[in-house]
């Protein structure tokens, strides 16, 4: 089953490299900025007419009924009472920190499990014709096809959303830890060899900060899956939660709530993302295109 | 150049596979020894936990026999087929429509660079929005029926096929636009006989990936609501305590996610077979 991790490794080798190139060489010539600009420019004045479109048509003209589609300006009051008074036991900051701090511990979980496997996998022939075939195996079971167990053997509490979560986001720790290492070149590592580096040592020094790039993109990927497994646990296994809160405003045909919810996780969607950025330019500073 | 170790065991080994070396059937040995060995656990498992919870976790000759038993009896109103049939009916239906407005979507963005600058800040923000959380809006605008289910599917596959219609897209060389032109090619047959071959396999790069999250997608608005389908069966089965049911619905999504998928990787071989090689 392809999942995103694959597309993206893919992207990280065959696209990203190219326009990274393109855009440093623009830079050099003074063209960068301006062309950064321009874009932001187009992109916010785009996002102003959407949100002017989705004015016009609700609070405006009145096109759609507030139940189908609540205005902005209704969902943005939404959101500020939420931020204050509990909607379902808690406030907006309360659902949110519940989502964040179940995608946080499994990602990690994945992190501690995967990462360190999928070096493995790559590394060792052996490890390797162990593991991969079990892998295999339950890699095509979606983390969503798991909730229902995940629920009759850990209830609707916090320990079922984590176990969803880790196994949403451990596929891509360990494929893109594997892809990682699989495209050190081998160059480096017979080099490293020769010149009396262990097996280990060689690892640990030349592998992995070789490797570190593909390691980063993966674990944002891990982190964007998380993110997106953790809404679907949400809406059936949970008390708490941005899922939880949009699925039940639904049901209470509250749109407003539902919408506001949305708009929240989108945003903690993209910062999450961002931050993914700059953890990874941080650690990483040599890799291109991340 | 990069070298894949995989590359480098190739090369050195035999070229013929009976004259593998000894080391490959070890390792098959391997795979297949922890493979049983999974099952052995799950079994072992199975008849521990039995003493306390009976059904918790049951074991993998009843799964086998409850998927005997689902292929002919029916279950939440249908038989297994049936449900899988059902689910995957709408998904094919959002699907369809993910790509009919996805590939020539991309083909904009990819072509004409002002809509990309100013559609593409929008879409990416809507993408940080994960497909599942569209759940309770469709619910409240379709119900909890096929439409809303549909509706999901559509909006999980419809990013992946425009971003990778749009890389597709602008793989093309403008050098060999304007010289197809030159030679008396029209809009039409440019886009038939020069955009569309090239564009392809990244088309089908995104195409895969629209499958497996459409189908995630389904199964998660069939857990939540619904009447029929795989996702259905599963809820059906945990709400009665049923937890083979809830195994062999899992089985018959991992294996239906995996016949999509090697359908899709078969289409896009012949589609392109004009390739040297797959990517």
């Amino acid at each position: 089953m392809p999942t995103l991790a694959d597309a993206t490794t893919t992207a990280h080798k065959n696209g990203h490299g190219d326009t990274a190139i393109g855009a440093r060489r623009r830079n050099r010539r003074g063209l960068g900025n301006f062309e950064q600009w321009r874009r932001f420019a187009i992109g916010l004045a785009s996002f102003v007419v959407a949100i002017a479109l989705w004015y016009l048509a609700t609070d405006g003209l009145h096109l759609v009924e507030p139940l189908k589609l609540p205005s902005p300006v209704s969902v943005a009051q939404r959101l500020q009472r939420m931020a204050v008074h509990p909607y379902v036991r808690h406030t907006l900051w309360g659902h949110a920190s519940a989502s964040i701090q179940v995608v946080l511990l499994g990602w990690l979980a994945g992190g501690l499990v995967g990462a360190p496997a999928g070096v493995m996998m790559a590394w060792s022939r052996r490890f390797r014709a162990v593991t991969y075939p079990v892998f295999h195996i339950l890699r095509p079971i979606s983390p969503i096809a798991w909730i229902p167990l995940a629920v009759t053997w850990m209830g609707i509490g916090v320990q079922a959303r984590v176990f969803i979560v880790f196994i949403a986001a451990v596929v891509p720790w360990v494929v893109n830890s594997m892809e990682a290492v699989r495209s050190v070149d081998p160059m480096l590592v017979r080099a490293s060899r020769n010149l009396g580096t262990s097996s280990l040592g060689t690892l640990w020094r030349v592998v992995l900060p070789a490797s570190l790039p593909t390691l980063m993109a993966g674990a944002r990927v891990a982190l964007g899956n998380a993110w997106t497994s953790v809404i679907a646990a949400e809406l059936l296994a949970a008390t708490s939660g941005l899922g939880f809160v949009a699925l039940t405003a639904a049901n209470a045909l509250d749109s407003k709530t539902t919408f506001g919810a949305m708009v929240v996780i989108g945003a903690i969607g993209f910062l999450l993302s961002a931050l993914m950025r700059a953890v990874a330019k941080l650690l990483a500073p040599w890799a291109k295109g991340l | 150049m990069i070298v894949s170790t995989e590359m480098l065991i190739t090369k050195a080994g035999p070229s013929r596979w009976y004259q593998l070396d000894r080391s490959r059937w070890y390792d098959a040995g391997l795979g297949i020894g922890s493979v049983i060995a999974l099952f052995v656990l799950w079994a072992v498992a199975a008849v521990i936990t039995n003493h306390h919870h009976a059904g918790l976790v049951p074991t993998p000759v009843q799964v086998a026999k409850t998927l005997a038993n689902l292929t002919t009896h029916k279950f939440a109103g249908h038989t297994l087929p049936m449900h899988v049939l059902s689910s995957l009916s709408r998904w094919g239906l959002g699907f369809v429509f993910a790509i009919v407005l996805g590939v020539p979507l991309g083909i904009l963005f990819g072509a004409i660079r002002l809509v990309r600058e100013a559609v593409s800040p929008i879409f990416e923000f809507l993408r940080y929005i994960p497909p599942f959380a569209w759940i309770p809006p469709a619910v409240l605008w379709f119900g909890s029926g096929q439409t809303s289910q549909a509706l999901i599917v559509f909006i999980a596959a419809f990013p992946a096929i425009v971003i990778s219609t749009q890389v597709g897209a602008s793989n093309v060389d403008p050098a060999l636009l304007r010289a197809s032109r030159t030679l008396g090619a029209g809009a039409l047959r440019r886009l038939g006989e020069v955009i569309t071959p090239i564009s392809l396999p990244g088309v089908f790069a995104g195409v895969r990936v629209a499958a497996s999250n459409g189908w995630m997608a389904l199964i998660a608005a069939e857990l939540i609501g619904g009447r029929v389908g795989v996702g259905f069966l599963i809820a059906q089965g945990e709400d009665n305590g049923a937890i083979d049911i809830v195994m062999v619905g899992m089985l018959a999504i991992a294996v239906t996610a995996a016949i999509l998928d090697l359908v899709v990787i078969a289409l896009s071989k012949r589609l392109t077979r004009w390739r040297k090689s797959a990517a």
